[in-house]
């Protein structure tokens, strides 16, 4: 149960880095990527068209099955479209105007496919008749004729102006004066000039099919729609930037975090070991005071004293034994002899002024030390007290409590002494 | 003659010739005069046709049952068969199938065999996929007067029929599984491995030169404007009767029947008037082109008709001898 909120944390951090992960590599990217192939799809499609109705007019293009399938193409590409932006909650009235456009390409196309063909078919039935020998023996006579209408033809074909529609309704009525209208060419004749006719009407109509055809205004919505995709792109991947950037932050508090339990857990570390020598120290100390003769009390317990103040890195160290007079046995690592005046209050007060007076020079000279040796970072307070027993006790040996408490930088450790006599 | 008029005539010379070599690209004139054209895989105006798609052949065979299934009409009388009878020419040999009362259609009923080619189907050319059209079909009243819904429920009842579907589409008939296998079984029926589809395809030995010079005929006299591409024709909307009128008036703008297997697919036109090819050629000639052809020229172009007859299942397409089910030819 202790483990509880623990593993509940882990796992809410393990969602929390998950979601921000997925939420951070959601581009949309994949999508975004069918998204423009529709596109590019859609922009082939309608110059393969444009291309190909250019081939049909000038009669190089081999079959109208091109058209047909560029048709379904745009229109596949447009259904496609409109699913993306259906899928992106994107406005669909361009996407609409896109295919009503291309309703009108197919129209224009299906209107152009059967006038061109008709075209293509009497263009190859002039060029038939006013190559070939039809018109037998009158066809030197209808030569010039013939000549002047197959001109105005050829001339229609590149300019479909009105001065050229005009040209060749001069040259077919003058060709319909001169052409048998009985006998065996008549046919022949008045084919001529119902083709010619069909293409005086013909020529300039499936030219204007394929001006409007080929201007039919389709990048306008096509550029509206590639517009609120890119748009909606860019709101995509600027969320995912966002949570990406949420992401490395979260991380960077985990490891600031990391490396503060990390620095915790060495104060901790050391303060333990610290403990640990103090407590050995305290063991042997005490073996060695129980097993002391009283007449050597005094010498032993500066002794301890001295190891007591060598253990915590301290000056100096005293004990106000419960005698009547009151006596202090003190001691300092560094041999020097002090000794406190007076005698029971008054000699505690002296002490306890003692200990007030060292206290901040000891503490300055024990942080440089440490701080030379690595070991601590910022300020250190050591504070000693010593309380006397009770002084009635049977064996008359003095118990204290002493506490140290240590802070040593953003650590803190408290090592609570144990007993001596 | 004056130096004016020569010029004069030179330059209308000049511009025969131009108008010559325009109408070269247009209708390629110059094949007409050479009996030896070689195939030039990919630049003839028609190409052969494709071998058939791969499909689930689960659903091909159910939709191949479904279109023989009398169930598919409101009074379980008539199938798709009825009118398109793929054993032989996909279609039937009436000049006009008659509806579910007796009376005769309002167009001759084109042929199925490689319909999937047409960009639009039906003589109006008013649908634009096969399961539309199985749609339409099963509604229309001078048809099968059903609905999908009806034909669903009927194919529900039959334990086999829903064995089959669950095979096919892992669940029970439904409209779209329904209208599916019929599609689907429509897709494969295409007519490959026609005598021109082996000469497109290379083989000079495939077609006579009798058939080939009706081949370059039907492209010089202009007829490949609009019979041309995979289907030789079934690619674009055409009025009919150009330059006089040809079978009744309506409608006005078809589209332009493919001329695949077309030699066994008589009667012709969009109301079956003409009871044979070469009176369909001639016609045509008339009403289309303006120009009266000769026979020599119509047994010529006959003969490369007769070229596109393909095959289905092995076995060359063959016209409709009788008139199945309850159809009827009219006079």
């Amino acid at each position: 149960m202790r483990l509880l909120p623990g593993a509940l944390g882990i796992l809410l951090l393990l969602a929390l880095l998950t979601w921000l992960l997925l939420r951070g590599i959601d581009t949309n990217a994949p999508a975004y990527a069918v998204t423009l192939k529709a596109f590019d799809d859609f922009a082939l499609a309608e110059a393969s068209l444009h291309r190909d109705v250019m081939q049909a007019r000038a009669g190089v293009l081999g079959n109208y099955d091109t058209l047909g399938k560029a048709v379904e193409a745009m229109e596949d590409a447009v259904t496609r479209l409109r699913s993306h932006a259906q899928t992106e909650g994107l406005e669909s009235g361009s996407v609409d105007r896109l295919a009503t456009t291309v309703a009108l390409q197919e129209e224009l196309t299906e209107r152009f496919k059967s006038s061109n063909a008709l075209l293509q078919n009497s263009l190859s039935y002039v060029g038939l008749l006013s190559t070939s020998p039809t018109f037998g023996a009158q066809a030197k006579q209808l030569a010039p004729a013939i000549g002047a209408l197959a001109a105005a033809i050829l001339h229609l074909t590149r300019d479909s102006s009105s001065d050229a529609v005009k040209a060749l309704q001069d040259r077919t009525d003058r060709f319909a004066a001169q052409a048998p209208t009985v006998g065996r060419h008549a046919e022949a004749a008045q084919a001529l000039l119902a083709h010619a006719r069909l293409l005086h009407d013909l020529l300039p109509a499936v030219d204007e099919t394929l001006k409007t055809l080929v201007a039919v205004p389709s990048r306008q919505p096509l550029e509206v729609i590639r517009a609120q995709f890119s748009d909606r792109q860019s709101v995509v991947e600027a969320t995912a930037q966002r949570f990406r950037l949420l992401l490395y932050l979260v991380s960077l508090l985990l490891l600031i975090m990391l490396a503060s339990l990390g620095l915790q857990l060495r104060a901790r570390a050391y303060a333990r070991q610290r403990r640990a020598a103090f407590e050995h120290v305290i063991a042997k100390n005490s073996t060695r005071l129980i097993n002391c003769p009283p007449a050597e009390t005094e010498a032993r317990l500066k002794q301890v004293l001295g190891e007591f103040c060598r253990a915590i890195c301290g000056e100096r160290a005293y004990v106000v034994l419960a005698e009547n007079p009151t006596r202090v046995v003190a001691c300092s690592t560094d041999g020097t002899v002090f000794r406190l005046a007076g005698s029971g209050a008054g000699a505690v007060r002296a002490a306890r002024r003692s200990r007030t007076r060292h206290r901040h020079r000891a503490g300055c000279r024990r942080l440089a030390a440490w701080r030379s040796q690595g070991r601590v970072r910022g300020g250190r307070r050591t504070r000693l007290g010593l309380r006397a027993a009770d002084p009635a006790g049977p064996s008359a040996r003095h118990h204290g409590v002493r506490r140290l408490s240590t802070r040593v930088g953003q650590g803190f450790s408290t090592a609570r002494g144990a007993a001596c006599r | 003659m004056s130096l004016a008029t020569t010029v004069l005539m030179a330059g209308r010379r000049i511009a025969c010739l131009l108008l010559a070599l325009v109408c070269l690209e247009a209708g390629s004139l110059a094949d007409a005069q050479s009996p030896t054209l070689q195939p030039r895989a990919g630049e003839e105006p028609i190409t052969p046709i494709p071998a058939a798609p791969v499909q689930d052949p689960r659903r091909v065979a159910l939709g191949e049952q479904l279109f023989g299934d009398r169930r598919l009409s409101h009074d379980n009388t008539r199938s798709c068969l009825s009118c398109h009878d793929t054993g032989t020419n996909g279609a039937s040999a009436n000049a006009h199938d008659m509806t579910l009362e007796g009376r005769p259609l309002a167009l001759n009923t084109p042929t199925v065999f490689n319909s999937a080619l047409n960009f639009r189907l039906n003589w109006e050319g008013n649908v634009r996929s096969l399961e539309r059209e199985a749609e339409e079909t099963l509604r229309k009243p001078e048809t099968m007067a059903t609905s999908v819904d009806e034909v669903v429920s009927k194919l529900r009842a039959d334990r086999e029929a829903v064995r089959l579907f669950r095979d096919a589409y892992g669940s029970e008939p439904n409209g779209a599984a329904l209208l599916d296998a019929i599609a689907t079984y429509e897709r494969s029926l295409v007519t490959p491995g026609g005598r021109f589809d082996r000469w497109l395809a290379g083989d000079a030995g495939a077609i006579t030169p009798e058939e080939l010079s009706g081949y370059q005929l039907f492209k010089s006299l202009g007829c490949i404007s609009c019979h041309q591409g995979v289907n030789v024709g079934g690619n674009l909307f055409q009025r009919h009767g150009i330059f006089h009128p040809v079978g009744s008036a309506e409608p006005t703008l078809v589209r332009v029947p493919s001329l695949r297997n077309v030699a066994t697919t008589p009667p012709y036109f969009h109301d079956g008037s003409a009871p044979t090819l070469s009176e369909a050629v001639k016609k045509m000639g008339v009403a289309q082109l303006d120009r009266e052809l000769s026979d020599q020229q119509i047994a010529a172009i006959v003969a490369f008709l007769n070229t596109l007859t393909g095959t289905y299942r092995g076995q060359a397409v063959g016209a409709a001898t009788t008139p199945p089910g309850a159809a009827t030819v009219l006079p």
